[in-house]
């Protein structure tokens, strides 16, 4: 298992590196346009580029602006995402501080989110399992094609239009000023956002669990359950489901780890101020050093969701060995 | 110069659409009647559907609703104006922290203001007075290359301001204070515009550091790019919590003010320093103003619509439009403004086929204004521009028409003799046939209703044989492509120009002066560039471009009717000697506000609304 551990860790890291290679390529050195340029301000003199460029530290060899870079991404207190690089150039604040103050946000987002879904995935993906071709299944399928079908800002404005601006019933969108991020929770403003990403994940979660299940039911161990005279509920949750859901629990990992990165069309919707929004309005104003740091922040999202879901794997499904 | 004219593209352009559905008219010319009984108190709601361009700091900010902010709330300044609209005297000058308008020397060289005795800053330096070296400190900061602030040049006609700037002076030597409520600008040649640019946010005052009064920026020492949220308050307001800020710790240790979240929101609440004695031009009759940043177009209307936001920076969606043109309700809450902006079409005077004068002013003639004008919204979003300065700066200018068509739709036969006269049109049939006509580099804003638009002026100059290469990109790329010389583009016709003040010298050099020739921004016609500048930049044609430098020059230390007169002139010159532009509109500020919004009136200073005038129905 140790091994393992550590064959993955130098895995992330080789995956990390590659990631920071690609972001400082397309961030840094391919944009058409100096950056000095764009640095420098509105009144520019060539002057004033050439001290924006130093100060940029793009009149350095290109090994030597990707280190000062890349050492952004160590996280080490004075490299992480560190201010000389990673400042603003829209809000001039340092980016740390913009993704630290907007995590709490995602992060509520997302875990709510998804543990929305579970709870309406799981279920339905199993009863479609075991009541195949019933009424239960084509509704539970139906369900799975509007989810995977609709638009998520589509849902998202219907669901504030209905829920909202006609019938009262749900908050409108964003967190009022100094408003806290639980005080949000409790006063119902994630609801929205929650059920509109729970719904369009969920539907491919029912059709996943639906086709693993199908396939485990199949089993001989399965059948052997079955033969020692355990009850249907137990060979389906115990046996069945223990085994199906771990396609799922990969699905949990990118998705968790992707929308950690910042749930873009949902945050900017419905204004919730989190590092999806705040990737968006970066994109939208050129704010490289931003960008840079979200897409990090993302990739390292991922990548270690994907590290916790193959751990976890092994207490799920007893057939996984690590070596 | 060029200020936020993207931003308002954008924003302008979310809700174009809404052109063809709002149709044209309409607009509350707004209620600009001052209601009586007006309350105070209340929370001003705003949704930013964009955030402010540089943090809201004085020196760099650069937007029309950052600009707001400052001068309704934060950043008084020497002179100002009644903050009112372009009707309602709001082009006249009027003193703010100075006694009065300043006296000029009979060589207009030296000028002299007195300051207003008594106005304190906001907490925590409620015990500093306003003094005149404060505005010392100020353009100090504005000519420091490591500010990077956004409008340097207009301060360079004072004695010793570049030298300053290229760190050969430690001190800008036009600049004395010979007593703390006199402030003395020697200039190094007369400026007829000097006033003016005491009006701008960048000049308001900075007090002294009360660690260490030899600071040279003050209070800004250290924050060269994030002084917006570090402003100590001459106005009314000051950011929530900015009395916190502990001004004697080293500026990377000073905590910025909670009511100040850049990216998310802002707070402005009542700066108790602030007395409405000492400030004769401002209401404030709010007292506190609450803004968001971000969410959608469409999400922000809703919530105008449903009382949960006052108004935002942006229009409406097209049915949003729709909705508060047609019904009787909302229409009081839809308001339609003239400002210093106009939309045009540019054609870089370097590039083939517009290197000739008669394929440029073909295009005035074949160009269908009015068709324009439909989709971009109608005459809501403001009149059909004829000429290039918008009437509301030069009003004599009201009328020119030099090409004048039916109805503004432009005329074929017209353009095609214009175009007969081209050396692109060899058989001299009024159709270009050159090759430089052909697949012409067209390159436009992506955002709604400009592709449309675009495709109107395509169908339009195909009369007169050009055919384009559109190309389409987000706002601001479109922009810095139009705006860099070295991307050669010989044609964009989704740009819009907005002045900094109600001078046309604020429209016209930063657009057709050869000091504009910078790497980036702004005489996009190229106008003035030499076959030195031609050639570094790999133009085909190194022939150099036509030039109004010297009538440009001669304008600026003019004043008063002298000066109106010399910039009509200008106009002329451009739109029948030089032809660099297709103008087709003048810019109006279109805003919906929610019902508890009294007293609406634009600020033809920044062109938004006027926050220092705005009351709330039943006040707090």
């Amino acid at each position: 298992m140790s091994r393992y551990l550590i064959r993955r860790f130098l895995f992330l890291l080789f995956v990390l590196w590659v990631v920071s290679i690609l972001t400082f390529l397309i961030f840094v050195k391919l944009p058409p346009g100096n950056p000095a340029v764009r640095a420098a301000g509105r009144t520019q003199t060539p002057e004033t580029i050439a001290a924006a460029k130093a100060a940029l530290g793009l009149d350095k060899p290109v090994w030597v602006q990707y280190w000062r870079f890349a050492k952004g991404l160590i996280p080490w207190p004075g490299f992480f995402l560190n201010r000389q690089v990673y400042f603003s150039w829209s809000n001039f604040v340092p980016v740390r501080q913009q993704i630290v103050g907007r995590l709490p946000v995602t992060i509520v987002l997302a875990v709510g989110a998804g543990i929305i879904w579970l709870l309406m995935g799981i279920p339905i993906g199993v009863i479609s399992a075991i009541k195949r071709r019933t009424l239960a299944d084509r509704a539970g399928m139906l369900f799975a094609l509007f989810g995977v079908s609709a638009p998520q800002f589509w849902l998202a404005y219907v669901l504030l239009f209905v829920f909202w601006y006609k019938l009262h019933l749900a908050p409108s969108s964003g967190i009022p000023i100094g408003m806290g991020v639980w005080s949000a929770v409790l006063h119902g403003r994630f609801i929205l956002p929650w059920i509109t990403l729970a719904l369009t994940y969920s539907a491919f979660y029912v059709r996943i669990l639906r086709s693993s299940m199908i396939e485990t039911l199949d089993e001989d161990f399965v059948r052997t359950a079955r033969a020692k005279g355990l009850s249907e509920r137990r060979v389906i949750i115990r046996h069945a489901l223990r085994v199906s859901i771990t396609p799922v629990i990969t699905l949990l990992g990118i998705d968790l780890g992707y929308l950690l990165g910042g749930a873009i069309i949902v945050e900017n919707v419905f204004n919730l101020q989190g590092v999806g929004q705040f990737s968006i309005q970066a994109l939208f104003t050129n704010d490289f050093p931003a960008v840079m740091g979200v897409t990090v922040l993302a990739a390292l999202f991922i990548i270690v969701a994907n590290l916790v879901v193959d751990v976890v794997y092994a207490f799920l499904d007893p057939r996984v060995r690590y070596t | 110069m060029k200020r936020h004219a993207r931003l308002l593209a954008l924003a302008a352009s979310i809700a174009l659409a809404a052109a063809a559905c709002g149709g044209g008219g309409g607009g509350n010319k707004s209620n600009q009647t001052p209601q009586a009984g007006l309350k105070k108190g209340g929370v001003l709601r705003i949704g930013l559907a964009s955030d402010v361009h540089q943090a809201l700091d004085p020196g760099r900010e650069y937007y029309t609703i950052g600009w707001e902010f400052l001068k309704c709330c934060l950043a008084r300044t020497l002179l100002a104006f009644n903050f009112l609209g372009p009707n309602e005297k709001g082009n006249d000058l009027a003193p703010d922290l100075a006694t009065g308008l300043p006296e000029s020397s009979s060589d207009g060289l030296t000028w002299t203001f007195h300051i207003r005795p008594d106005v304190h800053y906001a907490p925590p330096l409620q015990n500093v007075t306003v003094t005149a070296q404060d505005f010392i400190r100020a353009l100090m900061r504005v000519a420091d290359s490591k500010v990077a602030a956004s409008y340097p040049f207009y301060y360079s006609a004072i004695q010793g301001f570049d030298d300053f700037s290229a760190g050969k002076a430690k001190t800008i030597s036009g600049l004395s204070a010979p007593d703390p409520a006199t402030l003395q600008v020697r200039l190094a040649n007369p400026v007829g515009y000097l006033p003016y640019v005491f009006t701008l946010s960048a000049s308001s005052p900075v007090p002294p550091s009360p660690s260490d009064a030899s600071a040279p920026l003050g209070v800004a020492t250290g924050h060269d790019q994030n002084y917006g949220q570090f402003v100590v308050s001459s106005g009314p307001y000051m950011w929530k919590g900015a009395d916190k800020i502990d001004f004697s710790k080293p500026a990377d240790q000073q905590a910025g003010p909670p009511g100040f979240q850049a990216g998310k929101s802002y707070v402005l609440v009542r700066n108790p320093s602030w007395k409405a004695s000492t400030d004769p031009l401002r209401k404030a009759n709010i007292d506190e103003i609450d803004v968001t940043v971000g969410g959608t177009v469409a999400d922000l209307t809703k919530k105008i619509e449903a009382g949960e936001l006052d108004t935002m920076d942006a229009l409406p969606a097209p049915e949003g439009i729709r909705d508060y043109a047609t019904n009787p309700d909302l229409k009081p809450f839809i308001h339609s403004d003239p400002t210093f902006g106009t939309w045009y079409i540019n054609m870089n005077t370097a590039m083939p086929p517009f290197d000739d004068i008669h394929v440029r002013k073909a295009m005035n003639w074949v160009v269908d204004k009015s068709g324009l004008l439909r989709l971009v919204g109608g005459s809501i979003q403001g009149p059909i521009a004829t000429h290039a300065i918008p009437d509301s700066m030069v009003p004599s200018l009201k009328g020119y028409d030099p090409y004048s068509t039916p109805n503004h739709s432009g005329d074929a036969a017209k353009a095609k003799q214009e175009m007969a006269q081209s050396k692109y049109d060899t058989n001299h049939d009024g159709v270009c046939d050159a090759s430089a006509c052909k697949n012409v580099l067209m390159v436009i804003d992506q955002t709604d209703p400009q592709p449309k638009m675009s495709a109107l002026i395509q169908q339009n100059i195909e009369q007169i044989g050009i055919s384009v290469n559109m190309k389409q990109f987000q706002t601001t790329t479109m922009y810095t492509k139009c705006e860099t010389a070295t991307e050669r583009v010989p044609t964009c016709p989704s740009e819009g120009w907005y002045a900094d003040f109600a001078d046309p010298y604020a429209f016209v050099t930063g657009l057709f002066s050869s000091v504009s020739l910078t790497p980036s921004c702004c005489d996009d016609s190229l106008m003035g560039a030499t076959t030195a500048q031609l050639k570094e930049w790999k133009y085909s044609n190194t022939t150099p471009t036509p030039s109004i430098d010297d009538q440009l020059n001669a304008c600026v230390p003019m004043l008063g009717a002298q000066r109106e007169q010399c910039y009509a002139n200008i106009d002329k010159a451009l739109m029948e000697n030089v032809v660099p532009w297709v103008p087709y509109r003048f810019a109006n500020q279109v805003v919906i506000t929610s019902k508890r919004v009294q007293n609406y009136h634009l600020d033809a200073s920044t062109g938004w609304i006027s926050l220092s005038q705005l009351a709330l129905a039943g006040g707090a």
